[in-house]
């Protein structure tokens, strides 16, 4: 666990640490404060433009009730430390199989996923890593999104350029994340990414393959073959968000929808 | 499935097919050939209360500043007219203009002008699509539709990863066109008037069919009888017919250097045979007794020019007027099956019975060559049987 001194503690009111743990530009920890509040508290390593990008998309769409609430913003030998609401809830990521082949709980889902991001994707934004581990499952089956650590606004210049690796999580990335192609990400990547997540929940697989090799030649060769249940009532919805080409998957959250 | 007469020189033929033969469902009217002062008059004798309310007009801003020729010069707003140097502005404002003039007309649809990009400006194309767009969206008249033109160059249809950009920009969600007016360079080969490139058939019906899935109206232009593969592989809204060449065929060196047709005597096209043969190679047909093999049914215009007796020209109704009402068949056939691997079927069918007719004919002896032959047919075959686009299921 990493550890915090004891001055800093006292500075930021923080009575317990309960875990840690770096992903990505940053470290989180779980704390609890003097007021026995418990709280994300994210380190960004660098303070810089993505980690500033991060903090401006959680203040914008700080009514959401589907995004984890930012109580304060301090700062720290002047790096930003990010104070989040902690969603007491499992990731999704721990409870995948209970989505096996239920196909009304993963249109819920869906559906839920694509209100709380719709207001997002409207204002140009898009998350670009959709995954399990970046989701929490209320009791009541609602979804709360966390980390928009790499999410883009694509009204701002980009950080990176056509051909730099972009930034993504392997086995959850769309195929212009894959490519490189900076030009492709929007918020129809996203849409990509829901299409992934819901596919893994429905057949606990991963629907291009097992490695990412595997996965990356498919989506370099374009073969844009996957295993469905004939007749399934998620079909549309696997054959609307799974295409290789961002063009010939929906247009409008709407008419993403319209597909279940 | 509506099909529209591209018009141009020689317009009162296909007024004349439409009023008179049934032939098609309304016109693109065309700014090179009418002058802004008759749109709205008396055209070939039809009164606007006909014309107009089936009438779209393209206002061909293609050559932008550079274009030349025709009656573009009387429309003031028209690039043509423009003396200084070229700017996003400028050009916005003209389309803006444009669009006006149609609303003022009464046209109900609305083809948005757009000027024609060399692909290595493709990033203007964008914004200025993305500008237009935003001013259309302020202005819209509600009980208008507005399709925007897109231009396509031979060299950008057969690049995959431009052709896809351009569609993730065409469909992205903040656009508010109501469908696009598609015009799009063929990329014929010498002695050939029917495309053999195999990108252009799949791109462009890449595009179309992908338009019309994201829920936009689609107007394909100048189309040629190639219009039948396009109509097989996407549901198209709009198809234009067109009688001479150069209204069967998009190329922005009409709008940019001045030319003039050839003299000739004039094409047969043949629904049987899916191709226009050469009137002169009608001598070798007939000489066999096969006319009868090639002939158009239900066609009175085809009646008339195979007569032995027929003095052909290109400049004469009845040769257009053939292939008009052959084509309006054909491609309305078409239309009543259902899209998908059915209509699939019947085009294969009818592209195999026409390889099968050339076969036939080489065994009587009978060869056509250059643009009369069946070059182009494998590749129909090709195009359409071409993997369909998107997710297909694991076997």
């Amino acid at each position: 666990m990493h550890t915090l001194t004891d001055a800093f503690q006292k500075q930021f009111n923080i009575a317990k640490i309960l875990d840690s743990f770096t992903g990505g530009q940053k470290t989180v920890w779980i704390i609890e404060d003097n007021d026995g509040k418990k709280m994300a508290m994210k380190s960004f390593v660098y303070g810089n433009i993505r980690d500033l990008q991060e903090m401006d998309i959680l203040k914008r769409f700080k009514d959401s009730s589907g995004i984890a609430k930012v109580i304060k913003i301090e700062y720290y030998q002047g790096k930003p430390l990010l104070f989040e609401e902690f969603v007491d809830a499992p990731d999704l990521d721990n409870i995948m199989v209970t989505y096996s082949n239920d196909s009304d709980k993963v249109t819920t889902f869906i559906k839920d996923i694509a209100e709380i991001l719709k207001p997002i994707w409207e204002a140009e934004i898009v998350h670009r890593d959709l995954k399990p581990k970046n989701i929490k499952i209320l009791p009541d089956g609602k979804p709360i999104i966390l980390d928009f650590g790499i999410a883009r606004d694509l009204a701002v210049e980009s950080i990176t350029n056509t051909g730099d690796n972009q930034p993504m999580t392997w086995d959850y990335a769309s195929p212009e994340q894959y490519s490189k192609d900076k030009n492709s990400i929007s918020y129809r990547t996203d849409f990509f990414c829901i299409g992934l997540i819901a596919y893994r929940l429905y057949y606990q697989q991963h629907p291009f393959g097992n490695t990412k090799a595997e996965i990356e030649n498919k989506f370099t060769i374009g073969n844009n073959t996957i295993h469905l249940t004939p007749n399934d009532p998620l079909n549309n919805f696997f054959k609307a968000t799974l295409t290789i080409d961002p063009s010939g998957r929906p247009r409008s959250v709407d008419l993403l929808l319209s597909t279940l | 499935m509506k099909l529209l007469h591209q018009l141009g020189h020689q317009h009162k033929w296909a007024l004349d097919s439409f009023f008179q033969n049934k032939v098609g469902d309304g016109f693109i009217l065309s700014a090179y050939n009418i002058e802004k002062d008759k749109i709205g008059q008396k055209l070939s004798g039809y009164s606007s209360k006909q014309y107009l309310p089936i009438s779209f007009l393209d206002l061909q801003f293609y050559g932008s500043k550079d274009s030349v020729g025709g009656k573009l010069d009387t429309y003031e707003f028209h690039p043509i007219n423009h003396k200084d140097e070229e700017t996003e502005v400028g050009t916005l404002d003209a389309v803006i203009a444009g669009v006006k003039f149609q609303e003022e007309l009464g046209l109900k649809n609305i083809l948005v002008p757009n000027v024609y990009m060399h692909h290595e400006k493709s990033s203007r194309t964008s914004r200025l699509i993305k500008e237009i767009n935003t001013r259309i969206t302020k202005e819209k008249k509600k009980d208008c539709l507005y399709f925007m033109t897109i231009p396509i160059s031979g060299h950008s249809i057969r690049n995959d990863e431009e052709i896809e950009k351009l569609l993730q920009e065409l469909t992205d969600m903040h656009i508010n066109f109501d469908g696009y007016y598609v015009v799009c360079e063929s990329n014929l080969e010498f002695k050939k008037k029917i495309s053999v490139d195999f990108k252009y058939y799949t791109n462009l019906g890449k595009i179309m069919s992908t338009l019309k899935k994201q829920g936009f109206k689609t107007m394909l232009g100048f189309s040629n009888v190639d219009a039948l593969i396009f109509c097989t592989m996407a549901d198209i809204d709009y198809v234009s017919i067109g009688t001479y060449e150069n209204l069967r065929k998009f190329t922005i060196e009409r709008y940019t250097e001045e030319a003039s047709g050839g003299a000739s005597e004039g094409w047969y096209y043949s629904e049987k045979l899916l191709n226009f043969i050469k009137a002169r190679q009608l001598d070798i047909i007939r000489g066999r007794n096969a006319i009868d093999i090639i002939k158009n049914d239900d066609n009175i215009f085809s009646a008339v020019i195979l007569d032995e007796g027929y003095i052909w020209n290109t400049h004469k109704p009845d040769v257009h007027k053939n292939y008009l009402m052959a084509i309006a068949r054909q491609l309305q056939i078409l239309n009543s099956i259902p899209i998908g691997s059915s209509r699939v079927s019947h085009l294969a069918k009818i592209i195999e019975k026409a390889k099968e007719l050339y076969g036939t004919f080489e065994e009587q002896r009978i060869y056509l060559d250059d643009e009369s032959s069946n070059y182009h047919l494998s590749t129909w075959l090709s195009a359409i049987k071409a993997p369909p686009l998107g997710v297909t299921l694991k076997e």
